[in-house]
């Protein structure tokens, strides 16, 4: 699969300017600048410890930066977490509903809208009864996920978010994403650590390096993401190994590539 | 009435049938056991359950038992209830602040190690003849009890749920009622539960020592007297007082605000379904 590395889109939904962050003396992000193409996903790979959940953090405005400023302009920014961060004293359609009922949703029209989108995110209709502690880590990160989508979000900010689960789950959640996307059309920044997950999910692909963090390589694909099957996914992971910079950022010495061109 | 309504009924009565069913099997052990005791000790140490159930009869009769188990209660849940309110909003205030809580953990420590029954006998000096000696050892006992359940829950707030909602711009009415609450409720709870059983137990003794009308004033009566029976009489009235408050208020209120804990029979259940 080819590379395509194409220059950011002039027309940006959310950008990071010269940020900044420190913890203590420990920089975490130093004079990063990165911006999110309106419409599609981008996923932000990198190391343990790059500043990729602090980014996320700035963008939903959890974080105020030391330095630089963050620009965006979406108008309803959803977050969703490597934990599902549901509350376990409501139910899955009341933890779903949690962002409308933020914005003053009368309690039955957001408790329907909450059940359907369950429904179609592939949950049974009776799931919507549950307490959190009755389901399944996929079914849960499902739950989060509606939440997220439940206020209409045109920026979708998703941190690590199927590091728990097992392997098939994670395809199927990342397929679910995948849809999502192309479907409502709205913009998201899929952050992971594992390359391939990346590839799998992405329309644009930043690779980070850090810390303190700093973007070491940015790229897009010639074939767009819903038509890559597994060939073309590990075919992306030859040709972005081959680069210098990623093998560099990710951490693999020239001896010990795990896939090798 | 649809299929799954009439099953959801006839479960929940066999529940509360198999439940009973089994309270009434132990309290029979208990009476075939007392019954035993009786007969190897003899009536003066220990009245059968049939003499205690007519000594308690009897004082139902004269007219003694209901006013004495009504001031009972009244020392009791008056001080449980004081205790509850200035509890959660003390222990909560602890919690949520390092400062106060700093503060106030020794104290409630100490307060903690206070031997109950030295309160009663300060109590006795301050409040004699003023009624509200019992009142008082309740609410200075069981005070720190709720306090601390209400600390440690606003304590162990989980600062990554708090994030969430700050994520989705939750105001602060949501995350007072969906949040703070149902967090610290879960703590206090089990707290209020124990400072009710102690409440009571409480008002009783200080009923005993301060020679106060209620139904420690009928033991200290039945001690003078001798009346074996008339004191189990007594003992058997405040049992069922706090059994029926905590059967009939305390568990069906803990079914309604807990039925997202997963309990062990529960998750055993689920894995099997």
């Amino acid at each position: 699969m080819t590379l395509t590395p194409t220059p950011d889109a002039a027309a940006s939904v959310l950008a990071w300017h010269d940020v900044s962050v420190s913890i203590g003396r420990t920089a975490i992000l130093d004079r990063l600048t990165l911006a999110v193409p309106a419409g599609g996903l981008l996923t932000l790979v990198g190391p343990s410890g790059c500043g990729k959940t602090t980014l996320l953090s700035i963008a939903a405005g959890l974080l105020k930066p030391g330095a630089g400023r963050v620009e965006t302009r979406a108008r309803r920014i959803a977050l969703m977490f490597q934990d599902s961060r549901l509350l376990p004293w409501r139910r899955a359609r009341d933890n779903a509903a949690f962002g409308l009922r933020c914005q003053g949703m009368p309690r039955r029209q957001r408790l329907d809208a909450a059940q359907r989108l369950l429904e179609s995110l592939g949950l049974a209709p009776e799931d919507g009864d549950k307490f959190p502690h009755q389901l399944s880590g996929g079914m849960r990160q499902r739950v989060a996920l509606a939440r997220a989508l439940a206020i209409e979000p045109d920026l979708l900010l998703l941190d690590e978010p199927f590091n728990a689960l097992d392997s098939v789950l994670r395809r199927d959640l990342q397929d679910l994403v995948r849809q999502t996307v192309t479907a409502r059309g709205v913009a998201a920044v899929f952050v992971t650590h594992d390359l391939t997950e990346a590839i799998r999910v992405c329309d644009r692909l930043v690779v980070m390096a850090g810390p303190p963090g700093r973007v070491a390589f940015s790229t897009g694909f010639a074939q767009p993401a819903d038509a890559r099957d597994d060939a073309a996914v590990l075919a992306g992971l030859q040709a972005l190994w081959r680069e210098p910079a990623v093998a560099e950022a990710l951490g693999a010495t020239p001896g010990r590539r795990r896939v090798t061109a | 009435m649809t299929m799954a309504t009439t099953a959801w009924i006839g479960r929940v009565t066999a529940a509360f049938l198999w439940r009973g069913w089994a309270v009434l099997v132990s309290l029979c052990l208990l009476a075939a056991l007392w019954q035993v005791g009786h007969e190897v000790y003899g009536g003066l140490v220990l009245p059968s359950p049939m003499d205690t159930l007519r000594a308690l009869g009897a004082l139902v009769a004269e007219g003694v038992a209901l006013p004495a188990a009504l001031e009972t209660a009244r020392d009791a849940l008056m001080g449980f209830g004081l205790a509850a309110v200035a509890g959660v909003l003390i222990g909560a205030a602890a919690g949520l602040s390092v400062t106060v809580g700093r503060l106030l953990e020794p104290l409630v420590r100490f307060f903690l190690g206070v031997p109950a029954i030295a309160w009663v006998v300060l109590a006795l000096i301050w409040f004699a003849g003023s009624g509200l000696a019992a009142v008082f050892t309740v609410v200075v006992t069981t005070l720190p009890v709720v306090i601390i359940g209400a600390m440690q829950g606003a304590r162990t707030l989980d600062g990554e749920v708090l994030d969430m909602a700050r994520a989705f711009r939750a105001p602060l009415g949501v995350r007072i009622v969906d949040i703070y609450v149902p967090h610290i409720l879960s703590y206090v709870f089990p707290a209020l539960a124990t400072a009710m059983g102690l409440s009571w137990k409480l008002a009783v003794m200080a009923e005993v020592l301060g020679g106060t009308a209620g139904i420690g004033e009928g033991l200290s009566l039945a001690r003078v007297n001798i009346d074996t029976a008339d004191a189990m009489a007594w003992i058997l009235l405040a049992l069922i007082m706090l059994l029926s408050l905590e059967g009939l208020v305390m568990d069906p209120l803990r079914r309604r605000l807990e039925p997202w804990r997963a309990t062990r029979g529960q998750a055993a259940r689920e894995r099997r379904s």
